[in-house]
C-alpha cells in the first residue's frame, strides 16, 4: 500500500469530518427539543472522521523519517502478486461508468448500454469488436425485454420514447 | 419443542414449486460465482437483489440463501482441481485438495468436500432453529436502548473483528451513518444534509449505496487485474465418487467444522474465512495424524468445507434473531426485506415468522438440490473459472446500473451507486472497512431513532438509558470489543516495527 495516497485518503476524510460538523451548524433545530437534537450524530461522526483521519495522516508522517520506501504493509485488499494490477484501468472503467449515468437520462438505456459494454470492454482491453458488440445488443435486448416486459419495471429510452408509444410498446 | 415449528414451517414451505425453481436458479448462480475468483457472496447478492424486489418476501429469501450454499460448494472445485481458491475461504482447500489431485485423489478430495459441504450444511441448519429461537424468544425484553446498543455492539464488533485499523473501521462506520442519516430528521420532520435538492429531502436511497459500497466498488477493484486462467487445466471426467470407507476418518473433522462453523459465522465481522481457519486448526489439533495437514489431508478439507457451509446459517443467527447484519452479504439480504416493507430490529421475525421458514426453506432446499447434482454440476464450475473475466467485470456492472435503476426508476439511484463505489474502491484499498460503512447506512437512521426516542421514554435521562440490565450489559461487551480491538492493532503494529529493525541491522 503506497502511504502517499492512504495519506490523502485520511486528509480526505479528515476534510469531509470538518465540512459536516461545519454544515450540521444549520440544520434547524426544530419545535420539539430533546437532549441529542438533529445536530448531535453529524457533529460525532464528523468528529470521528475529522480526529481519525487527521490521527491516520499524523502518524503516517511520523514515521515517514523511518522509512524512505513509500510502500507501507497493505492494510486493505492487496492486488495478487503473481498477476500486473493498473489503477488507469480501473480508473478508465470508473469514468465510462460515470458518462453512461450521465448519459443514461437523456440517451436512455438502449442506446447507452451497447456503446457502455464496448467502451468498458475496450478499456478492459478487449478490442474484438464483433464480439463486444454482440455482447452489448445480446445483453441489452434481453434485459430490457426481462425488466421492460417481465417484471413491468419503467425504463427510459430517450429517443426512441416516440416510437416505442407508437408501436404500443410503452403505455405511458 | 419451540424449536420444531420453525422446522415444520420451513419445510411447508417446500410445497411451494416456485420455491424449488428459485433455488434452484439461486444454487446454480452461486454454485457459478462460487466457482468465479473474487466473486463471493456478497458480489453475488448485489448482482442479483434487484431481480428480489420482484418476488415474494418468502422467495427473496428462499433465493439469496441458496446462492450462499451455492458458493459455499462452488469454490471448492476449482480449489481441488487447479488450486485456484474462488475466495480467501477456500485457500486451505487448495492447499490440502489440490495436493491430492496432484497425486492422482482428486475424485477422494472432491468427495470429501462434496460430503462436508452437505452434512455441514444440513446439520447447521437444526443448530440454528436451536440457536435463533431462544434469540426471538427474547426480543420482547428488547425497548429502544436495547436495541440502539445491539447496533452499537454490532457495529463494534464489525469494527474490531476485521480489518487492521481500527480507527479506519470506526471511520468507515461514522459515514455510513452520516450518510443513512441524510434526510428528514425523525423527530422534527426538519432536512438535513440535502443542500436544497428535492430528491435527497427523504434521505439517499439506501440500497443503491450499500450495493455501491459492497458490489460496485469490488468490481472496480477487480478491474486492476487480467487474470488468464486458460493456460490452466483440472479434469474431471476421471472422477469418481469415493467409497464411505475412505471418507469416514474425514467425519469427525466435518462435525467439529460444523460446529466451528455455525458459532463463528454467528459473530460479527466473521464469517467463512475465519470459520474455515479456526475449524483447521481445531481438526488438526485432534487428528490422529496432524502431520497430514497441508500435504492432502481429508480430514483438513473436511473440516474447512463443512465449516464454510456452516457458517451461512450461523450469519443467520444474528441477522433474523436479532436484525444486526453480520457480514455485507447480510446486509444486502435486510435490504431486500426493507424494500419489501420489513423493518430489521429484534422483532422482525417475531412478526413475520414466514421469514424464517423461508429461510430454512432456502437452505433445506438448496442442499437436498446440491445432493441431486452437485456432483455432476462440478465440471460446469470448471467452465465458470474459464469464463473471460473482463466480461464477467462489464456484464456485472451493467446488472448492477440495471438493477439499482428498478429500485425507483431514477437515474440518480445509479449515480449514487457508482459514487458510493468509487468511495468504495478506495476504502477497500485502504483498509476502510465497506461492511462496516454499508451496516451504518442501512442502520444509521434506525441507530439515531433509537437512541432519541428512548432517551424521550426515559426523561430525557443518559442515566437510565445506559442503566437498564440488558443495555449495560451489551453497551459493557462492545467497550471491551473495541478495547480488544485495539489492542490487537497495537500489538500487530509492534510485530512490524519489530520486523522492521530486524530487517535494517
Amino acid at each position: 500500500m503506497d502511504r502517499r495516497i492512504d495519506t490523502a485518503v485520511a486528509l480526505a476524510f479528515a476534510a469531509l469530518g470538518l465540512f459536516m460538523i461545519w454544515n450540521a451548524g444549520n440544520i434547524r433545530i426544530g419545535l420539539y427539543r430533546d437532549p441529542v437534537g438533529p445536530r448531535m450524530f453529524f457533529y460525532v461522526c464528523g468528529a470521528m472522521l475529522a480526529g481519525g483521519g487527521l490521527f491516520i495522516a499524523l502518524q503516517r508522517a511520523r514515521h515517514w523519517r523511518l522509512s524512505a520506501n513509500p510502500m507501507i504493509a497493505p492494510e486493505g485488499t492487496a492486488d495478487e502478486e503473481a498477476y500486473p494490477a493498473s489503477a488507469r484501468r480501473a480508473f478508465s472503467l470508473i469514468g465510462v461508468n460515470l458518462a453512461y449515468v450521465a448519459l443514461l437520462g437523456p440517451l436512455g438505456y438502449l442506446i447507452t448500454t451497447p456503446i457502455y459494454i464496448v467502451a468498458s470492454l475496450y478499456v478492459l482491453n478487449q478490442r474484438n469488436y464483433a464480439v463486444t458488440a454482440s455482447i452489448g445488443v445480446i445483453f441489452t435486448a434481453f434485459f430490457y425485454v426481462i425488466f421492460a416486459q417481465v417484471l413491468n419495471v419503467r425504463i427510459g429510452v430517450g429517443p426512441l420514447t416516440d416510437l416505442f408509444r407508437e408501436l404500443g410498446w410503452i403505455n405511458l | 419443542m419451540d424449536f420444531l415449528v420453525p422446522l415444520v414451517g420451513g419445510v411447508s414451505q417446500l410445497a411451494d414449486p416456485w420455491v424449488w425453481l428459485l433455488v434452484l436458479a439461486g444454487t446454480m448462480f452461486g454454485v457459478a460465482s462460487g466457482a468465479m475468483p473474487g466473486v463471493g457472496t456478497t458480489l453475488a447478492y448485489g448482482l442479483v437483489l434487484p431481480f428480489t424486489f420482484a418476488m415474494t418476501p418468502i422467495h427473496g429469501v428462499a433465493f439469496l440463501l441458496a446462492i450462499s450454499v451455492g458458493v459455499g460448494y462452488g469454490n471448492s472445485i476449482p480449489a481441488i482441481l487447479m488450486g485456484i481458491p474462488g475466495n480467501p475461504a477456500a485457500i486451505l482447500t487448495v492447499i490440502d485438495g489440490h495436493t491430492l489431485h496432484k497425486r492422482g485423489e482428486g475424485g477422494l478430495a472432491l468427495g470429501v468436500s462434496f460430503v462436508a459441504a452437505l452434512g455441514g450444511q444440513l446439520v447447521s441448519i437444526l443448530m440454528f432453529v436451536m440457536l435463533v429461537v431462544p434469540l426471538m424468544g427474547m426480543a420482547y425484553f428488547f425497548s429502544y436502548p436495547e436495541i440502539f446498543a445491539l447496533y452499537f455492539l454490532g457495529m463494534v464488533a464489525l469494527v474490531s473483528l476485521t480489518g487492521d485499523n481500527v480507527v479506519k473501521g470506526l471511520m468507515a462506520g461514522a459515514l455510513g451513518i452520516s450518510l443513512g442519516l441524510v434526510g428528514l430528521d425523525p423527530m422534527n420532520l426538519t432536512p438535513r444534509f440535502d443542500f436544497g435538492f428535492r430528491d435527497f429531502r427523504s434521505g439517499i436511497e439506501p440500497v443503491a449505496l450499500v450495493i455501491g459500497l459492497l458490489a460496485v466498488s469490488e468490481l472496480f477493484r477487480s478491474a486492476r487485474q487480467v487474470f488468464l486462467w486458460d493456460d490452466l487445466s483440472g479434469k474431471i471426467g476421471a472422477s469418481r465418487f469415493p467409497k464411505w470407507s475412505k471418507i469416514r476418518p474425514a467425519v469427525p473433522a466435518m462435525i467439529s467444522g460444523t460446529t466451528v462453523g455455525t458459532f463463528v459465522g454467528a459473530i460479527p465481522g466473521a464469517g467463512a474465512t475465519p470459520a474455515a481457519m479456526i475449524a483447521y486448526q481445531v481438526a488438526q489439533m485432534h487428528s490422529k495424524k496432524p502431520e497430514e495437514f497441508g500435504r492432502g489431508s481429508i480430514e483438513g478439507i473436511g473440516a474447512n468445507e463443512a465449516a464454510q457451509n456452516a457458517s451461512n446459517s450461523g450469519e443467520l443467527i444474528p441477522t433474523l434473531g436479532l436484525g444486526i447484519p453480520v457480514s455485507g452479504s447480510m446486509v444486502l439480504l435486510l435490504a431486500a426485506l426493507t424494500v419489501q416493507g420489513f423493518v430489521p430490529g429484534p422483532l422482525m421475525v417475531v412478526r413475520a415468522p414466514e421469514l424464517l421458514y423461508a429461510a430454512i426453506a432456502g437452505l433445506l432446499a438448496s442442499t437436498v438440490i446440491l445432493l441431486a447434482v452437485g456432483w455432476q454440476m462440478a465440471s460446469l464450475m470448471l467452465k465458470a473459472v474459464m469464463l473471460n473475466r473482463q466480461v464477467v467485470i462489464v456484464i456485472a456492472l451493467a446488472m448492477v446500473v440495471l438493477g439499482t435503476y428498478s429500485i425507483n426508476t431514477k437515474a440518480l439511484d445509479v449515480g449514487v451507486a457508482m459514487v458510493a463505489g468509487v468511495v468504495g474502491y478506495f476504502m477497500l484499498r485502504y483498509g476502510y472497512s465497506t461492511a462496516a460503512a454499508a451496516f451504518g447506512v442501512f442502520l444509521g437512521s434506525e441507530f439515531e431513532r433509537n437512541l432519541r426516542i428512548g432517551l424521550n421514554f426515559h426523561d430525557g435521562s443518559f442515566v437510565q438509558f445506559f442503566s437498564r440490565p440488558i443495555t449495560a450489559t451489551i453497551m459493557l461487551v462492545a467497550l471491551a470489543l473495541l478495547v480488544f480491538g485495539m489492542r490487537k492493532q497495537m500489538q500487530t503494529r509492534r510485530r512490524i516495527r519489530e520486523a522492521q529493525m530486524k530487517n535494517a541491522v
